[in-house]
C-alpha cells in the first residue's frame, strides 16, 4: 500500500517511465513484498525467484511486446526501486545492489526526497568508487529525487548523471 | 538418454527441494532442530510413552491406563537422540552421492549450517541436464515443481526411486505426529510428514501419484492456509497475522511404505522406529483421509478470517474453506472429483459436503450466514498476548555481541596472521574518529585509512593488525543473516578494502542467502579475492563461519 507522497510519487513517475519504453508494457506494480513468496505466475518464469528472499519498495514487472527469438530477448524485464525517507547512504545503497546483483533487473533506482548524504558524495564523484558501488552487470543502479511537490525527477540529482537522459521527462 | 534408478532418484530429490539452474542443480536438506528424538516405549508393557504437552512434568506417563507406569516415571531419556547437521551430512556422503554416482557423473559441492545441508551438482551431462528441465517443463525451483505425467508410464523401479528422492528431500519421520488410534496391541499410530513449502500443486499430486501407481493411501493433509492453519483466528489475533503461511503438510502411514527406501539419516532411523510401533501395534483401518465423511457439520463450519485473500495463496485456493478436503478438491484432485461427480449438484457438494441436496442458494446463504456469525463473535480488540518476560530476558542484545567479537577478532588475527592485533567495538562512533581517538600509531594506518576520513562507515567492531597493520571488519546481528544484511556489510567493504570482512550472527544464516551463496560464488566479493565471512556466534564465543576457504 502506498503510504507517504514519496511512494505516490514513485508511482505516479513509474508509469510515466514505462510508457516512455515504447517496447514493454507495464504488468503489475509489486509494493513491499517478499518476491520469493509473491504468488505471481510471470514472476515465477524468472529463474531463481526463488532465492529473492527479500521484501523491497517496489517491483515493476514488465512485459516485451514484440520478442526477437534471434536476439535472445527476454519476455519479462523487472525494475526494482527503493525509497528512502532520509538521505541515502551507503547501507541503502548496498542493500538495493544486493537485490540487483541477483535478481539482475532492467533497471534500478533509488529514490529520496533528501538526494544523497554527505558521507557517499565522494564516492558518488570519484568514478572509480563510483562504479564500484553502483555498477552491475554493466547496468547502473540510479539514484534520483523529485522536485518538491512534483513527481517530476530534480535534474541536478541523478547520479550517475550521464543517465540523466533516460529520465528526462 | 538412460533412463536409471539414480536419474530418477534424483528427480524426486529435486522435486521436493531443488533448484535447477543453468549449469548446475542444488538440492536443500532442511533440518531446523540440532536434534531430534525417536519414540520412547513404556519398559514395563511396551506401549508408546509421552509427555503431556506444555506440562512441567520430567518423566514420561505410559499410554497404557492399566500399566504402573500411567502416571508417569518413566526416563525421557529412552528415547534415542539424533544430531541431524552430522548425520544428513555423513549419509548424504556416504548413501546418497555413491547412489546417484552409480549411473550418473557430476561434480559436487556439500554445504552446511545447522538449519540445512545444501548439496550442489555440477558438471551433469547435457542430455541429463536438458532431461531434467524438461521433466521440470523448464521451471526452476521446487515451489513450482510439479510430478510429469509420463512419470506415470515409467517402470515400476523408477517410479519407487522417484519416491525415495522425494522422501529423502521432503518427507520428515517424526516421532510427534501420530494419531490418537487404538490397535490390537497398543495405542497410536504414528505418521511420517512430506513438508512442501509454497508448492501448492505438489501435495495433491503426491497424493494421486501414490493411489495410482501404488495404490497407497495418504493419511492427512495440512493446507497452509488461513481456515486450516489458523482457524480460531488466534496466531491473527496474536499479531502473527502470516503464521499460516508455513509449509503444507501430507501425512502418510510408514506400513504402506515399506517398499521404499530412504537414504538420509535420520530419516532412515526414524522411519525404521515408526514402523516398527505401527506393526507391532497392528491398525487394522486404512485410516485414509479420502474415505472419511465429507459432510461439513455447523460444528465444522469456520469463520471467516482477514487473510482468507492474501497474495501469499494461489487465486485457485485465495477465499474461504472449511476442511481440508475442500482445498484439495479445488486443486485437481481427481479422486475427490469423482466422488464430487455422483453427487447431485457439484457446486452444494464442494461447499457442504452433502451428496444428496440440492438446494445450492440455501446452502450457499447457510454456510456464508455461519462463517460470518463466528467471526462476529470473535472479539478482535482482545488483548494482544503478552510477550513472556523470560523470551525477553534471554534474548541478547546487539550490544552484548560486541565485546566477545572483540575477543574471537583478537584470535582469530593472531591465528591466522600470527600478529597481535588492536581491537574496538567501534559501533558508538565512526571508525576514523575512533581509531584517531584511541590508537596510539594512528599516523601509521593513516594513509590507509585516509579516504575513510568524512565518510562515517560504521562497523560494529574493527581489528587493525599490530605489524601488517591489516583492517578487519565487523558487522553483528542479532537477526537470521539474509541478503539485506549483506547489501549493508557489502556497501562498506567496498569502500574500505578491509583484509576480511564479517558478518556475523547469534541466530543460523538464512537458507536463501545460503542457497545464493552456493550457486553464485561472487555474490559476497567486495574486491578481487576478497569475500564477506558469514559467521555465526556460538554461545562460548567461538564464531563458526559457513563460507570460509
Amino acid at each position: 500500500m502506498v503510504n507517504n507522497e514519496l511512494e505516490t510519487k514513485i508511482v505516479e513517475w513509474s508509469k510515466r517511465f514505462i510508457k516512455k519504453l515504447n517496447d514493454y508494457e507495464l504488468i503489475e506494480i509489486i509494493d513491499k513484498k517478499n518476491l520469493s513468496k509473491f504468488n505471481s505466475e510471470i514472476l515465477k518464469k524468472f529463474s531463481e525467484y526463488s532465492n529473492w528472499d527479500f521484501t523491497h519498495d517496489f517491483t515493476l514487472l514488465l512485459k516485451k511486446k514484440k520478442i526477437d527469438k534471434k536476439n535472445k530477448d527476454k519476455e519479462y524485464e523487472l525494475i526494482l526501486i527503493n525509497r528512502e525517507n532520509k538521505s541515502i547512504g551507503l547501507r541503502s545503497i548496498g542493500e538495493i545492489m544486493s537485490y540487483n546483483r541477483i535478481c539482475d533487473p532492467m533497471y534500478s533506482f533509488l529514490v529520496s526526497d533528501k538526494g544523497h548524504s554527505n558521507e557517499i558524495s565522494y564516492f558518488m564523484i570519484n568514478e572509480t568508487f563510483r562504479d564500484k558501488l553502483i555498477k552491475f552487470n554493466n547496468k547502473s543502479l540510479i539514484i534520483f529525487s523529485f522536485e518538491e511537490g512534483s513527481s517530476k525527477v530534480k535534474d541536478n540529482s541523478i547520479i550517475p548523471p550521464n543517465l540523466k537522459g533516460l529520465l528526462n521527462d | 538418454m538412460k533412463k536409471t534408478t539414480s536419474l530418477f532418484y534424483l528427480l524426486g530429490l529435486i522435486c521436493g527441494k531443488g533448484y535447477i539452474l543453468e549449469k548446475s542443480i542444488s538440492i536443500n536438506f532442511p533440518h531446523h532442530k540440532k536434534i531430534v528424538e525417536g519414540i520412547a516405549h513404556c519398559p514395563k508393557c511396551g506401549f508408546l510413552a509421552t509427555k503431556t504437552i506444555n506440562s512441567t512434568e520430567t518423566t514420561l506417563k505410559c499410554k497404557n491406563s492399566s500399566c504402573d507406569n500411567s502416571r508417569g516415571g518413566i526416563d525421557p531419556n529412552i528415547k534415542k537422540k539424533y544430531y541431524q547437521r552430522e548425520l544428513f551430512s555423513k549419509s548424504i556422503n556416504e548413501n546418497v552421492i555413491p547412489f546417484l554416482k552409480s549411473n550418473l557423473e557430476f561434480d559436487y559441492s556439500l554445504l552446511a549450517s545447522n538449519a540445512v545441508t545444501i548439496l550442489t551438482l555440477k558438471n551433469l551431462n547435457i542430455d541429463t541436464l536438458r532431461f531434467i528441465k524438461e521433466f521440470f517443463d523448464n521451471k526452476t525451483s521446487f515451489d513450482r515443481f510439479e510430478i510429469n505425467q509420463n512419470l506415470n508410464s515409467e517402470v515400476n523401479e523408477l517410479k519407487i526411486e522417484f519416491v525415495n528422492g522425494l522422501l529423502d528431500s521432503c518427507s520428515y519421520p517424526s516421532a510427534g505426529g501420530w494419531l490418537n488410534r487404538d490397535g490390537q496391541n497398543g495405542h497410536a499410530r504414528m505418521r511420517s510428514y512430506f513438508q512442501i513449502v509454497r508448492n501448492w500443486k505438489l501435495p495433491i499430486q503426491i497424493d494421486n501419484f501414490l493411489r495410482d501407481n501404488f495404490n497407497i493411501p495418504t493419511a492427512k493433509f495440512d493446507w497452509g492456509h488461513p481456515n486450516i492453519r489458523d482457524s480460531n483466528l488466534q496466531d491473527y489475533l496474536n499479531q502473527n497475522k502470516t503464521s499460516f503461511a508455513r509449509e503444507h503438510q501430507v501425512g502418510f502411514f510408514p506400513e504402506y511404505f515399506k517398499q521404499f527406501k530412504y537414504r538420509v539419516s535420520p530419516k532412515i532411523e526414524l522411519f525404521k522406529e515408526l514402523l516398527d510401533h505401527n506393526l507391532k501395534v497392528n491398525f487394522l483401518n486404512d485410516d485414509d483421509w479420502l474415505k472419511t465423511k465429507k459432510k461439513i457439520t455447523t460444528g465444522k463450519i469456520k469463520p471467516n478470517h482477514p487473510m482468507e485473500f492474501d497474495y501469499r495463496i494461489p487465486k485457485e485456493v485465495r477465499g474461504h474453506f472449511d476442511a481440508e478436503w475442500q482445498i484439495n478438491l479445488a486443486l485437481g484432485c481427481k479422486y475427490l472429483k469423482e466422488i464430487q461427480r455422483k453427487s447431485k449438484n457439484p457446486e452444494v457438494f464442494r461447499i457442504s459436503g452433502e451428496l444428496d441436496e440440492e438446494d445450492l442458494s440455501k446452502v450457499k446463504s447457510y454456510y456464508k450466514e455461519i462463517s460470518e456469525n463466528k467471526f462476529t463473535n470473535i472479539n478482535l480488540d482482545k488483548k494482544k498476548k503478552k510477550k513472556s518476560i523470560k523470551s525477553l530476558e534471554k534474548k541478547i542484545s546487539e550490544q552484548q555481541t560486541y565485546k566477545p567479537l572483540c575477543d574471537w577478532l583478537k584470535n582469530y588475527i593472531e591465528e591466522n596472521l600470527g600478529e597481535d592485533s588492536q581491537v574496538f567495538d567501534t559501533s558508538a562512533q565512526t571508525l576514523n574518529n575512533y581509531l584517531r581517538t584511541n590508537l596510539d600509531n594512528f599516523s601509521i594506518i593513516e594513509e590507509k585509512i585516509k579516504n575513510l576520513e568524512d565518510f562515517e562507515i560504521r562497523p560494529d567492531v574493527v581489528g587493525i593488525s599490530s605489524t601488517t597493520n591489516k583492517i578487519f571488519f565487523i558487522e553483528s546481528k542479532i537477526v537470521s543473516l539474509g541478503i539485506k544484511e549483506v547489501g549493508q556489510l557489502w556497501a562498506y567493504s567496498v569502500v574500505a578494502n578491509p583484509e576480511t570482512s564479517f558478518l556475523i550472527s547469534t541466530k543460523e544464516i538464512s537458507s536463501s542467502l545460503l542457497n545464493i551463496i552456493s550457486n553464485n560464488k561472487s555474490f559476497l566479493n567486495f574486491a578481487e579475492d576478497k569475500k564477506i565471512q558469514i559467521g555465526m556466534l556460538k554461545k562460548n564465543g567461538n564464531v563458526d563461519i559457513y563460507n570460509g576457504e
